[in-house]
This record gives C-alpha cells, sequence and structure tokens, in this order.
C-alpha cells in the first residue's frame, strides 16, 4: 500500500520552530521552517542534518512552503537556504513574501546587535534566500513538477497566512500552518474548499484545550482595564509583533479613545508600525471585507491617536500606553521600556499574545516577580495580564475545521502536548478518525488508498451503464478483461468478453431467462408504446418486440392470444421487474 | 485560469479532462504593459482552440501609437494648447499615465502642467490598481516587496501632478488651470465629461483631441463636432494578439488540433477588403455566428476509470491457454457512475448485503446437454434431457426445480425457463461451471 511519511522537525508536541517533512508519493516537501524563540544555542534551529541523512538538501527536497510570515515559521529559512544550502523552490503567498524578509531582518539586528550573536546570517542571506522565493495566490494550482501541486487556501491569523494543499496523484495532505476561524476587525476567517478530503490533516493546536470565551467580552475587559490603569496614572505596555494582532489591537484602542474622548498618548514602536501600515495597504484584498470595501475613501490603518514612539518617551511622566515590538520581550525595544517601568506597581503590562518558554515574557506571565534581564535581576512589580489575542483556532475551531474538509487521518503539530492528548481524546471520539501527536523526530506513517486507474472503452462503459436501471448508476455491472501485451511493453488493455472470447478461440455463450406473462388481452400498439420510454431504440420485429439491441425480447406465443414469452440476457436481470410492470399496466389501462 | 497578460484580472481558460482539452483564448497580450505576462504553457496541445478576441486595429501598430500619443501631448503643451484623451477609466490608462509622465520630464514642457482625470470611478480605479500585486508585471510587482506602490500615478496623485475628480462640476472648477491634459470618458464622444470638453475646447486650433479606443472611428466619434477647429488625432491602442502573431507564432506554439472563431476572423475586415494576411489561418477551422451551437464531437474512445483496490489487487494477468505472448484476465464488478466520477467496486461487497447480485464474468465455449445433466448429478439434482421437435435445439429437464434449458445455436446459448427466481440462478451457476469463464 502507498503510504505518506510525516516527520516533524519542530512543533511537535511543541510551540515553536514549525519544520515538517513530508514525503507523500516519491516527493520530500518540507513545510515551514521556523525557529524557537526560547533558545538561542544551536537547538532555535530545526536539525537540518536530519534531512536525507545529512546530504545536500536541494537533492532531497522538492520544494519547501511557508505557511506565513512569524518567525516561529519561518525564521531558520535563511539559515537553511544560504549557510545549510538549498537551492529549490521556496513558496510563500504574495504577503508573506513581502513582509518576512523585514520580520528575518528585524530579527536578524536584535540576535546580533543586542545579544552580540556573530554566528549568524546576515542581511544578504537574507536577500539571497528571497530570491528563491515564488509567490503564490490564493487557490491557484501550481504545479511545483509534473506531479507534485500544492494550493493555497485563506487562513485568517496573519496577514498573508495560507493553509496549504499538497497533492501527488491521489494522494494529498492538507497544512493548516497557523489558522483562525473567526473573523475579526482587519482579517476574514479560514476558508477552505470543503470536502477537499486530503488523506492528512496536519493541524495547529495552540488552544487545542481552550474555547475562548465571547470576543466582545474579551476585548471590553482590554480596554476596561487599560481605561482603568491610564485613569491611575500608570503607563501600559503592550509587546506585540509589528504585523498581525498589533493592527487589530490598534483599531480597537483607536476606535475606543475616539469614543471616549481620551487625550493620553498612545504609541507604536516607530519604523516598523508605518511599514507595517504600508504592507496593509498594498494587500488590502486579504483583509476583511469591509475593509476592503471602504479602502479607496478611508484606510483603517491611518490611526488618528496613534503616534510613533520615540524612547525618550519613556520617562515622560503621566499616562500612556506603547505598542512595542517584539512581542515575546524577548529583546529590543520591548525589554528596555519592560526595564524601565517594571518596579512601579501603577503600570501594567499586558501580554496579548502566546510567550514561548524560555522568553521573558513567559517568565512574566507566570508570575515571576523578579527576572533576569542583561544578567542583572529585576523586580517585577507592574501589574500583568496576559490575555490571549492571538489569532488561532480554539478546540471548536479545529473541530470546525475537520468536519469541514473530512480528513482520512489527523495530525496535530504547534501545540502542548497534554492539550493534544485532550483534543485527540475528543477528535478520536467524535469523528472516529485516527489521530497523530509526533514528537520532534517521530515518524508517523498513514496508509493511502492504492489508486488504480485504467483507461476503458467508452463502448463498454455505455453498455455496462444501461444494464443499471436506477437513475443514480451506482451500481451498474461490469464486465470486461483485462489484456496484458508482453511485447507491448506490458501495458493494461480492457477489451470487452467478446473479443476476450475471440482471442480464446472460443465462442461466446449467453445464458438467457425466460418467463411466460399472461394477459387479459394483447395491444401491440400500447406495449411498444409503453417499453419505448424504457428503451427507445426498441425494434418491432415480425412476431414481437426487442429491447436493448437483443438482449430483451418479448414475443408472442403462435397457440395462443393471451400469452407472451419475456426471453432475457442474464445481464438485463435488473431491468425485468420494470418491464413486467410496463407490460401489465399497458394492459390494463383502457 | 492562466494569465492572459490583457489587463488586471484578465485570463484565459482550459477546461480539461482525462483525454480531451478545451482551450478558450480571450483577449490576449503578449506586449509589455503593466500585467503579468501571458502563460502560454497550459494552453498547449488543445483539442479545440476557442479564439474569440483579436486586434481590431491589426494596421496600427500600439507602441508606436502610445509614442505618437506622448510626442503630439508634448508638441501640443508647447504650443499652449490643451489636451484632450477620451478614455475608459482603467487598463491602458495606467500604462499611458506612467509614459506620458516619463516624456514630460524629458521635455522642456513645465512639470507643473497639470494632468487631470475625470471620472466617476477615478479614485477607485487608480487605488485598485495598486492592490492587484499578483496580477502585474514582475518588475511592478517587486515594487510592493520594498514596500511601494506598484503604479507611479500614486506618487503623481500626492505630488499633485495628477489630480483625480469624479465629474467636472465637483472641485475640478476651482483647480481646473490651461494648459493641461485631460484624460476622461466617454471614448465615444457621445456622452460624459469629454462631450463638454469637445464644446469648451473644439473651437481652437491650438487644442487637441486624441482618440486611442479601437473600437470606434475617428470619423464617426467627430462627426457631430464638425466643423471643428482643435486638431483630432487618431492613436488607436489595440494591445490584443493581431494576425501577424497569432499566425505567425501563436497557432504554431499552441498547435491546437482545431480552432472554433467567429466568422469575421476568416476574412479580411471591411475596413481593409485587400488584406488577405489579417485573417486566421489553421487547416481545421470551424466559424461561428452569434446565437449559433456548435457541436464538437468528442474525439475520446477511452475513459479512465478508478479500480476499487480490491480488484486491482485480485488481477493475475499471467498468461493463458493459447496466449502465451499476452496474459489476460477478467475484469468484473459495479461500475459507479455517481457524480460523473468513474469508479469501478467490487461486488463483494454488496454479496454480504444481498442487494445486488455477483457479477458473473460472461461465459465462452459451447454447453453439451449430456455435460449440463452430468455437472447437475454431481450437486445431487435429477435431470434429463427431452426429445425436441427442432433438430437444432437440445432439451434438458430439471424436475427438482420445475425447470427447462434449451441449449441453442449449437450450444452458444441456453435458455432457462422456470418460474422461480433462486431456481434460474442456480441453474444459470451451474451452467457457468461447464463453461470457460472469461
Amino acid at each position: 500500500m502507498p503510504e505518506i511519511k510525516v516527520v516533524p522537525l519542530g512543533a511537535g508536541q511543541d510551540v515553536g520552530r514549525s519544520c515538517i517533512l513530508v514525503s507523500i508519493g516519491g516527493k520530500n516537501v518540507m513545510l515551514d521552517c521556523g525557529m524557537h524563540m526560547g533558545y538561542s544555542d544551536d537547538r532555535r534551529f530545526p536539525d537540518f542534518s536530519y534531512i536525507g541523512g545529512g546530504g545536500p538538501l536541494t537533492d532531497y527536497l522538492d520544494c519547501v512552503i511557508i505557511s506565513h510570515f512569524h518567525l516561529d515559521h519561518c525564521g531558520s529559512l535563511p539559515h537553511m537556504s544560504e549557510i545549510v544550502g538549498y537551492d529549490g523552490p521556496i513558496y510563500m503567498t504574495y504577503p508573506t513574501k513581502a513582509i518576512a524578509p523585514v520580520l528575518l531582518e528585524d530579527y536578524r539586528k536584535v540576535q546580533t546587535e543586542f545579544r552580540g550573536d556573530t554566528n549568524f546570517f546576515t542581511s544578504q542571506h537574507i536577500k539571497q534566500c528571497m530570491k528563491k522565493v515564488i509567490g503564490v495566490n490564493l487557490h491557484e494550482t501550481v504545479d511545483v513538477d509534473e506531479e507534485l501541486s500544492i494550493r493555497a487556501f485563506y487562513a485568517g491569523h496573519v496577514l498573508g497566512a495560507a493553509m496549504f494543499e499538497v497533492r501527488v496523484g491521489s494522494e494529498s495532505i492538507l497544512y493548516t500552518g497557523d489558522f483562525n476561524m473567526t473573523p475579526d476587525r482587519h482579517l476574514g476567517a479560514a476558508h477552505v474548499q470543503p470536502d477537499l478530503c486530503p488523506d492528512l490533516l496536519i493541524s495547529e493546536s495552540t488552544y487545542a484545550t481552550t474555547i475562548r470565551d465571547s470576543k466582545r467580552a474579551r476585548e471590553r475587559d482590554f480596554l476596561k482595564k487599560v481605561h482603568d490603569c491610564i485613569d491611575g496614572g500608570g503607563k501600559v505596555l503592550i509587546p506585540v509583533f509589528a504585523l498581525g494582532r498589533a493592527q487589530e489591537l490598534c483599531i480597537l484602542l483607536e476606535s475606543y479613545w475616539e469614543r471616549m474622548d481620551l487625550t493620553a498618548p498612545v504609541y507604536f514602536s516607530q519604523g516598523l508600525a508605518e511599514k507595517a501600515n504600508q504592507y496593509y495597504r498594498l494587500f488590502i484584498n486579504w483583509t476583511n471585507e469591509k475593509i476592503k470595501r471602504t479602502f479607496v475613501q478611508r484606510n483603517m490603518f491611518d490611526f488618528k491617536h496613534i503616534k510613533p514612539f520615540d524612547m525618550t518617551y519613556a520617562d515622560m511622566p503621566g499616562p500612556m500606553v506603547l505598542f512595542s515590538t517584539p512581542g515575546m520581550l524577548h529583546g529590543g525595544q520591548s525589554l528596555r521600556v519592560f526595564k524601565r517601568w517594571c518596579s512601579n506597581e501603577k503600570n501594567m503590562i499586558i501580554m496579548p499574545g502566546y510567550c514561548v518558554a524560555g522568553t521573558v515574557g513567559h517568565k512574566v506571565i507566570n508570575g515571576a516577580r523578579s527576572v533576569e534581564i542583561d544578567g542583572r535581576p529585576v523586580e517585577v512589580n507592574l501589574r500583568v495580564e496576559y490575555m490571549s489575542f492571538s489569532a488561532h483556532a480554539d478546540a471548536k475551531g479545529i473541530m470546525q475545521l475537520i468536519r469541514d474538509v473530512r480528513p482520512r487521518h489527523v495530525m496535530f503539530v504547534h501545540g502542548e502536548d497534554a492539550k493534544m492528548e485532550f483534543l485527540k481524546e475528543k477528535v478520536e471520539k467524535e469523528f472516529n478518525l485516527p489521530v497523530f501527536k509526533p514528537a520532534n523526530g517521530e515518524t508517523v506513517v498513514v496508509p493511502t488508498r492504492l489508486d488504480v486507474r485504467l483507461d476503458v472503452p467508452v463502448s463498454i462503459i455505455e453498455h455496462s451503464l444501461s444494464l443499471d436501471p436506477s437513475p443514480s448508476k451506482r451500481s451498474c455491472p461490469f464486465r470486461a478483461a483485462v489484456r496484458m501485451d508482453r511485447a507491448a511493453g506490458g501495458d493494461l488493455e480492457v477489451i470487452s468478453s467478446q473479443t476476450a472470447a475471440d482471442l480464446l478461440g472460443l465462442p461466446l455463450h449467453t445464458i438467457t431467462f425466460s418467463q411466460t406473462v399472461t394477459l387479459p388481452k394483447i395491444d401491440w400498439k400500447q406495449l411498444t408504446r409503453a417499453l419505448r420510454t424504457l428503451d427507445g431504440d426498441l425494434q418491432k420485429k415480425e412476431d414481437g418486440l426487442e429491447m436493448f439491441a437483443g438482449e430483451v425480447t418479448i414475443m408472442r406465443i403462435k397457440e395462443a392470444s393471451d400469452e407472451l414469452e419475456l426471453v432475457w440476457d442474464e445481464g438485463r436481470e435488473e431491468w425485468v421487474d420494470l418491464i413486467l410492470e410496463r407490460i401489465t399496466n399497458a394492459s390494463n389501462s383502457p | 485560469m492562466h494569465n492572459s497578460g490583457f489587463s488586471i484580472g484578465s485570463a484565459n481558460w482550459t477546461i480539461q479532462t482525462d483525454y480531451e482539452k478545451v482551450a478558450y483564448l480571450s483577449a490576449t497580450s503578449s506586449r509589455t504593459s503593466h500585467t503579468k505576462a501571458v502563460d502560454w504553457e497550459k494552453l498547449k496541445g488543445a483539442d479545440v482552440l476557442v479564439l474569440t478576441s483579436v486586434s481590431v486595429a491589426p494596421e496600427r501598430n500600439p507602441e508606436e501609437s502610445v509614442h505618437m500619443l506622448c510626442v503630439t501631448v508634448v508638441e501640443t503643451l508647447k504650443r499652449g494648447g490643451n489636451v484632450l484623451i477620451p478614455i475608459a477609466p482603467t487598463g491602458v490608462l495606467y500604462d499611458l499615465l506612467e509614459c506620458l509622465a516619463a516624456n514630460l520630464d524629458q521635455s522642456t514642457v513645465s512639470v507643473d502642467t497639470p494632468i487631470y482625470f475625470l471620472s466617476p470611478v477615478a479614485e477607485s480605479a487608480l487605488a485598485y490598481a495598486n492592490i492587484y500585486a499578483e496580477w502585474l508585471s514582475e518588475k511592478k510587482q517587486n515594487r510592493v516587496y520594498v514596500p511601494e506602490e506598484p503604479f507611479p500615478h500614486s506618487i503623481m496623485l500626492k505630488s499633485g501632478r495628477l489630480k483625480s475628480f469624479t465629474t467636472m462640476h465637483s472641485n475640478f472648477s476651482r483647480e481646473f488651470r490651461t494648459p493641461c491634459v485631460v484624460f476622461t470618458g466617454h471614448p465615444s464622444l457621445r456622452f460624459g465629461d469629454a462631450v463638454h470638453f469637445m464644446e469648451l475646447w473644439g473651437g481652437d486650433q491650438k487644442n487637441a483631441v486624441l482618440l486611442t479606443d479601437p473600437d470606434y472611428s475617428m470619423m464617426e466619434v467627430l462627426a457631430p463636432f464638425q466643423p471643428l477647429a482643435m486638431r483630432a488625432y487618431n492613436f488607436p491602442i489595440d494591445t490584443r494578439l493581431d494576425f501577424g502573431q497569432i499566425n505567425a507564432t501563436i497557432m504554431r506554439e499552441l498547435a491546437p488540433k482545431r480552432v472554433l472563431l467567429p466568422e469575421q476572423l476568416t476574412k479580411p475586415p471591411a475596413t481593409a477588403p485587400t488584406r488577405t494576411d489579417f485573417v486566421v489561418q489553421h487547416s481545421n477551422q470551424t466559424p461561428f455566428r452569434v446565437g449559433d451551437t456548435l457541436s464538437v464531437a468528442s474525439s475520446a474512445s477511452r475513459k479512465r476509470v478508478r479500480l476499487d483496490p480490491e480488484i486491482a489487487k485480485g488481477m493475475d494477468v499471467s498468461a493463458r491457454g493459447a496466449l502465451a505472448e499476452a496474459g489476460m484476465c477478467s475484469l468484473r464488478g459495479l461500475l459507479s457512475a455517481y457524480d460523473n466520477i468513474l469508479e469501478l467496486k467490487s461486488d463483494s461487497v454488496d454479496k454480504e448485503n444481498d442487494r445486488s447480485p455477483a457479477v458473473r464474468s460472461r461465459l465462452g465455449g459451447q454447453l453439451v446437454g449430456a455435460a449440463l445433466i452430468e455437472a447437475l448429478a454431481k450437486i445431487g439434482v435429477r435431470a434429463e434431457p427431452v426429445p425436441a421437435a427442432d433438430q437444432s435445439v437440445a432439451l434438458v429437464r430439471v424436475p427438482d426445480w420445475s425447470a427447462i434449458v434449451a441449449i441453442l445455436d449449437e450450444g452458444k446459448r441456453s435458455k432457462i425457463t422456470c418460474e422461480s427466481k433462486a431456481n434460474r440462478r442456480r441453474l444459470a451457476d451451474v451452467i457457468s461451471t461447464c463453461l470457460t469463464p472469461l
């Protein structure tokens, strides 16, 4: 039996460093190439030496697919393509292709300038890497080679996020990347062609156990907390990624400031933000319907209340709100501002998204009252709020997706082991599907259906279809023979039974059945009319009627005037009841 | 769906089955413009190619027209005249704005010379062009990665060189300065703001009107405004494929087996009846007229059927009997054509539920009465030959099942007469044991 092999190099029972190897129909595909932000040693990158036994990647991999621009999905790409070495095609959507290099460059700066990492990819590497990238549009089937094709579907989550279907012949997988099943202020909900029926669905499961409360309530909660804090004269720090949730929260805060007529300043990290908004303008097609409809008159991303931030503002007295990058407090401006604000209990930090284990953000969320920054312990006195705004599907959303696409197998990645176990049991119970949740490096083998196709002459098919009287044509008796000519290269050829008999030098034997029908009177005209509805090509003969090219005959019996003989080929058995019914009805009607 | 390179979002289409391919070649352009390059690959080798849209200004080269247009605009402005370009609000306009700006920069015309674009959809038309990067040429596409807007018209808008208005009755009257260039509709000069500008500028020979739409003839368009002092030029810009491109390269490269095309494309155009090169040349072409229904016979004699893995596994094509060279085995089952997906299922599934009868292979060989009686005796069923009136018929009576089997046509046909359906089947089963299944 054919099979699909899947090995997660990252994101197996873990969040971060997404990288999944798939072998399907003799093709090898890498899904995502992320990095782990909790580590700064070798563990931050997937173990590329595992691939193809350490040989050149270009020879082994047929293509690399990047689902969206978050670093835990594309952060290792320049490392893989330029330092390890890969020259094959890399696919991502147009917005991802535009935004990923910006984030990579940002990440590189943090690593090399703040951390002093020297063994790292360079700007030049990023540029060279992006040259290998091919842009993909939604729903466009891209033929990677003769057999392998990929197709992108809208995934919500962030601008340009996509799910990818990978197909080789009849085998296919659907990789969700990160996705979101509920539309929000600036993005739509994930949308996959229903009934895709992939052999394997590889789904993220970040929020596998949470069924999140209503979004409205969460947003009200967020606004209330921010408002209370600035009323008390505190400063609010919201660490975000420059693109993604940041825009969602900015739209939310902007409209709240407008409505409540607030004057406290709201800032956004400079540089990246303006560039980010420019991207949103150019890829407005990837946002939701409302923004698309109004973008000519009014751009949602031109904020009135939100201004660019300068580091000198950090020590200004009075309340303020700051959206600062990066999102997990793992370096850069966020960490510097945090260091200055964290000792004052009037201040507040709101973590709007997931933090990878090992980052300062993760420690703070878990209630650490003292964290180590730049090698020195810092006291944490400010209020810490963790509110999940990151746009991942919750358990309900994942179940919904499974219901929509009807996969044959399910595999969970990008989540925590215990939470996955819960969802796994749920899916197994509700859908009765086999579910996998491999750890990193663990191979999952998914059997697929054997796909054999034969070219059958149309005449044989037509005859077979005509043998089944039911209009659905679901079970039509089919009889033929297959011939393999060794001289002609062993190709299989479908031939009719007649041809097969001729080849064997035998005559074809036909078994027929016969039945006598007694009727009150025989009206041939009426009979002909009634039976013509079953066979338009019905033939009138001297002594009766011939249907289906002689496969059913109705003959008068010489001596009797009220009896008919019905003779039919074995294959026409299914039609007999119908024919008998017509005959009886025809002779009973006036 | 495959990029056709004519405008943003324009596409050629193919409809493909396992054996046949129909390609629809609509308005297509292989010239350099703002659009993504045309994708020919998938249109190759079609059984039927439907060709509908060909340049209607085959005698004019569009690149030359654009060049002449820019030169004329510069000349007119230098003369102190105004330029009116009646045009549709999308498509060629984007390229014209870009070319014109470049040409004006190189000339001595003041950079303050305003370019107005008047259309109820002006703002949207300009904005939308910038958000479909995936439909734009590679050069334009690469700009969004910077990120910059793909078209320079947004910079022209920001700098105030290009101004867009919904109509001339809006703020336009306050901003209006001459000399200037005005892009507005409608190209037919029968409605829209273009009509007002014709009235306004028609009397002065310093001004110029530049017609670019190939669908309208200059004579007819200008007729109601005669006598016209204003200079009028015709620079038709039709980027669609012309006959030269179609006959010289496209037909050879796409190599369709058959071409369906409108009748007009099979004879020279009325405007140039002597140009016999202005026809589509293909050895197998079928012209059609509006409203015609064309039937194209299917050339496929086979269809692809998916086999149930059970059947595929059970196939044993080893050599048999006289056929040492070629193996053969029977292929039987239940064919499903539901949803037009052909699938051969194993009949064993239905046997368990007893819904559908097992499908028996066809049988080969001649049936002999004695063999049948012997086979029946083996399973303990009594049978006897009955003398028949007709010499060519052998009759066997099976009293246990109250049935009579007539063996006809030298044993190539057997007729079972029996009232019970179950007994009929049983008898047929016994007959099959006497013969060779195919």
